[in-house]
């Protein structure tokens, strides 16, 4: 059983149909939905997200209609009938990847996985559905904002273990003496990889800083020794860290 | 003496402004020489906001600095800027309608310095491009080639970031972008302003 969040959907296809105005906008409705409410034959995508967005009653079967349009097979020679690829993202998934603070009627909580927006993006993001306009799911984690599930922790590890060639032998094992979560599990063995952000170079340092100089933040001369010192005080290149040594003293 | 001299001379014109206000029926009493003044009201400043903005200033993401200088010499960031020659390792610019898109996906983050700048802009790393080029090659493959990935790393190597490229070269290409920029409970729940 899945659990609707009508607020949210509400305020998320809101700042869709702002978000992709260009593109919504010259898309039109191939199909009959039934959403509650009666729906022009050739509106627009991008109408159709408003009303959604506007009535948190009829968001979720909104959601749904427009989810439908935009992954029906595109029609290349009629243009309102063209479908682009979707790109879908979630910042902060740890959060996803566990139970939500939601409780249902016996007062349990509710696994973050049976709200539908959420399995809605989990699906996608372990190609057990799939976008047949084509397009990306990305899901980034977040290390300062960080729910540290066991069952994600795990599965995040060994990811990061398989991308860096370790061998079979030396990946991260589940620990016996511990209960995993089987859903998150089945989600992160299919997800199609991790891409591990890498600290930048001393090069990229240099052109950063060169930029925040010739904007006129940054005060000091960019030479080789500011480079290197910036790029340590950074933890050797890591970008928020460099940032934050070349701009906080002015904030 | 004559009746002219013992006159008063008229009483001068009441001096106008904000704390003084017309004669009413009582102050007959009074004579020319008395200031009437207003009932001293306190005014209170702000006065009462519409639901949901105070949460909006509170959450706002400044993208603009006036202070800053313009740097000449950058590219904007354009459809095609992940196959384009010497894109690696330069520093783009992106273009104000595609800030506005961004904005409303929630891709920008308080946390980020974005404030500090004249107008947004990102570093091209090797990865993003990878990214970018990816993305293109997925717009052909269509269901086959839906690239599925998590983007992880140290604290504040760039994640969200990323993100953010690959949206910025999402939307640039026509693609439609559906984000969850938030999904922390705190703000993933269904909260009304």
């Amino acid at each position: 059983m899945l659990y609707y969040q009508r607020e949210y959907t509400a305020s998320l296809l809101a700042a869709i149909a702002r978000a992709n105005d260009p593109v919504l906008s010259e898309l039109e409705l191939s199909k009959q939905h039934d959403v509650g409410i009666p729906l022009q034959s050739n509106m627009s995508l991008r109408r159709l997200a408003e009303i959604g967005g506007s009535d948190p009653d009829i968001a979720w079967p909104v959601f749904r209609a427009l989810w439908d349009e935009l992954t029906t097979p595109s029609v290349e020679e009629y243009p309102p009938h063209r479908r682009p690829p979707i790109l879908l993202t979630a910042d902060g998934i740890s959060h996803l990847m566990g139970l939500s603070l939601y409780r249902d009627a016996s007062f349990e909580l509710i696994h973050a996985h049976r709200l539908a927006l959420v399995e809605h993006f989990v699906a996608y993001l372990s190609g057990a559905r799939s976008l047949p306009n084509g397009g990306a799911v990305l899901g980034a984690t977040s290390r300062s904002n960080r729910l540290a599930t066991t069952t994600f922790s795990l599965a995040l590890s060994q990811l990061e273990a398989r991308a860096a060639g370790v061998e079979e032998g030396n990946v991260p094992q589940p620990d016996p003496f511990e209960r995993y979560d089987d859903k998150v599990l089945e989600v992160m063995n299919k997800v199609g990889g991790l891409i591990k952000l890498e600290r930048l170079s001393t090069r990229d340092t240099k052109t950063l800083l060169e930029y925040y100089a010739a904007s006129g933040i940054l005060r000091e001369v960019v030479d080789n020794n500011k480079v290197a010192e910036k790029w340590a005080v950074g933890g050797g290149g890591i970008i928020g860290e460099v940032e934050r040594a070349a701009l906080i003293p002015r904030w | 003496m004559t009746a002219m001299q013992l006159a008063e001379p008229p009483p001068p014109p009441m001096k106008k402004n904000a704390w003084t206000r017309k004669p009413t029926g009582k102050d007959k009493k009074k004579g020319p020489k008395h200031i009437l003044l207003a009932k001293n009201e306190r005014v209170r400043s702000g006065g009462s906001l519409a639901p949901g903005e105070r949460k909006a200033h509170r959450r706002r993401v400044v993208l603009t600095n006036p202070n800053a200088l313009e740097v000449p010499g950058l590219k904007l960031l354009e459809r095609d800027t992940a196959v384009a020659e010497g894109a690696r390792g330069s520093i783009v610019i992106l273009p104000d309608p595609l800030v506005e898109q961004l904005r409303e996906l929630g891709a920008f983050k308080q946390t980020q310095q974005w404030r500090a700048f004249r107008k947004p802009a990102v570093l091209l790393t090797e990865q993003s491009l990878d990214l970018g080029r990816r993305l293109i090659a997925a717009e052909e493959r269509k269901a086959e080639g839906v690239v599925r990935n998590i983007v992880s790393g140290d604290k504040g190597v760039g994640k969200s970031v990323m993100l953010l490229q690959a949206m910025a070269m999402a939307l640039l290409r026509g693609w439609v972008v559906i984000s969850l920029p938030e999904c922390e409970w705190r703000h993933l729940i269904d909260a009304i302003d």
